[in-house]
């Protein structure tokens, strides 16, 4: 009678005891701070290695592959709205593993890979007009390049040319439409890396170069054109930032690196502290892990969205709040 | 024996309870996931939006792909391409809209691709 009855009470703790756990498991997991919201409404337009910028409250992008064919479609998300709407197709080639940035308003994209080549040509949009103009071309063809917009200029540099990974960078000036190389990067060679922008300075990394993860960081001082070695990416034993086919954003001041590729698709989120050269780990992308995705932020509010996981090209979009609490129903 | 009984009550009621909670925390399920389109009328012509039940999916003001703001000239010419906007998103294909897609609808644009 004892024995049967102490089986029971065993039976009761355990399914108490479980359903503790499940009801707590949605926000106690883990210590890492940041939520992610599905927005996804945009079925179908599944596409990876996009390219594009955010001006104002909209993020534009466009270009990449979807698995079978190179896209020359380019599309805007109104962060206020939550929708999309499909803007003047890319006047170039149709390509992926182009550069997007801003400089002042305006939109740039070029370089690339169409299956073929690698590229040059360069176009900068007008998003008041809804027009693409061809610009100067890069003077070397890349893909899987970084680039970037400061101090009224646009930047590109590292990326893939077809045989050699590079290191080189070029500064294009919009007011006489003119590349010229810039020199003093003293990373190494290395394709895929990323960039996010603080307080009007630059920070580079990850990337990959003949199967190698890059581990260094660095920052880019537009005003006095610049690099800065920072702490490496695997200065503290926790850290696993390395990697490439990376997103890099900014939001409230700090910088981000998430999904990308590490031997296969991955979906974690590094947070970097400019003021203390640390990195701290956050909730992992809440969607599929992917890599070649792409983000849209306004400082303020971020988006990570589009890419692909193996052969899956994807079509979600979701927010990232870095600073709420991870809740698995939104 | 009473109380062993009494102990299985207890068990049974908590599954129930459990089983009734993880139903009720269900996310709600919308039931109108149906896409369809409004014409948005732009004074000197017009655009179209593409709904997903009560939710704006896609804004179109300008015709899809083309450079500048080409609105469309025609209310008919701006349903039948959100017509096939919907189409394609009914298909699980890509919404998007290529000059070949523009040009077998016959809209009228004012600049050639």
């Amino acid at each position: 009678m004892n024995k049967r009855k102490s089986y029971v009470y065993k039976i009761t703790g355990m399914a108490l005891m479980a359903m503790v756990i499940t009801s707590c498991s949605s926000d106690d997991d883990d210590d890492d701070l940041g939520n992610w919201v599905d927005k996804s409404v945009f079925d179908g337009s599944a596409r990876s290695s996009v390219s594009g910028f955010t001006i104002d409250n909209v993020g534009y992008m466009g270009v990449g592959y979807d698995g079978d064919d190179y896209l020359a479609s380019f599309w805007a998300y109104d962060i206020e709205g939550d929708y999309w709407s499909q803007k003047a197709d890319f006047p170039g080639v149709a390509r992926n593993a182009a550069v997007g940035f801003e400089v002042d308003g305006t939109g740039y994209i070029g370089s690339g890979y169409d299956g073929v080549d690698e590229l040059t040509d360069f176009y900068s949009y007008n998003t008041a007009t809804n027009t693409w103009t061809e610009i100067a071309s890069l003077p070397t063809a890349r893909r899987s390049a970084v680039g970037f917009g400061a101090n009224g200029f646009g930047f590109v540099g590292t990326g893939y040319d077809g045989e050699n990974d590079r290191k080189d960078f070029w500064k294009y000036n919009p007011a006489n439409d003119t590349w010229v190389e810039l020199v003093g990067f003293g990373g190494n060679k290395r394709r895929s890396a990323t960039t996010f922008t603080i307080d009007g300075l630059v920070y580079l990394g990850t990337g990959v170069s003949n199967g190698v993860y890059l581990d260094d960081f660095w920052v880019f001082d537009p005003t006095t054109e610049s690099w800065t070695k920072k702490l490496d990416l695997d200065e503290e034993d926790e850290y696993a930032v390395e990697r490439s086919n990376a997103v890099g954003f900014t939001v409230n001041g700090y910088g981000y690196i998430a999904c990308g590729e590490l031997g296969g698709a991955t979906n974690t989120v590094w947070e970097y502290d400019p003021s203390s050269d640390e990195w701290d780990q956050k909730t992992s992308f809440e969607g599929a892990t992917r890599q070649d995705a792409i983000a849209f932020s306004n400082g303020s509010r971020v988006f990570i969205g589009m890419g692909r996981t193996g052969t899956l090209y994807l079509d979600d979009l979701d927010e990232f709040f870095p600073l709420d609490e991870y809740e698995e129903e939104d | 024996m009473i109380s062993t009984a009494k102990y299985w009550v207890v068990i049974v009621l908590f599954l129930a309870l459990g089983f009734g909670y993880s139903i009720y925390n269900q996310p709600l399920t919308n039931n109108d996931h149906t896409f369809h389109s409004q014409i948005v009328d732009l004074n000197d012509g017009y655009g179209y939006q593409i709904m997903k039940g009560e939710k704006i999916v896609i804004l179109q003001k300008f015709i899809p792909g083309f450079p500048g703001k080409q609105k469309f000239v025609t209310k008919k010419e701006a349903l039948k391409t959100a017509g096939l906007v919907i189409s394609k998103l009914e298909d699980g294909k890509s919404p998007v809209l290529l000059p070949s897609d523009l040009a077998e609808l016959n809209i009228s644009t004012a600049v050639s691709h």
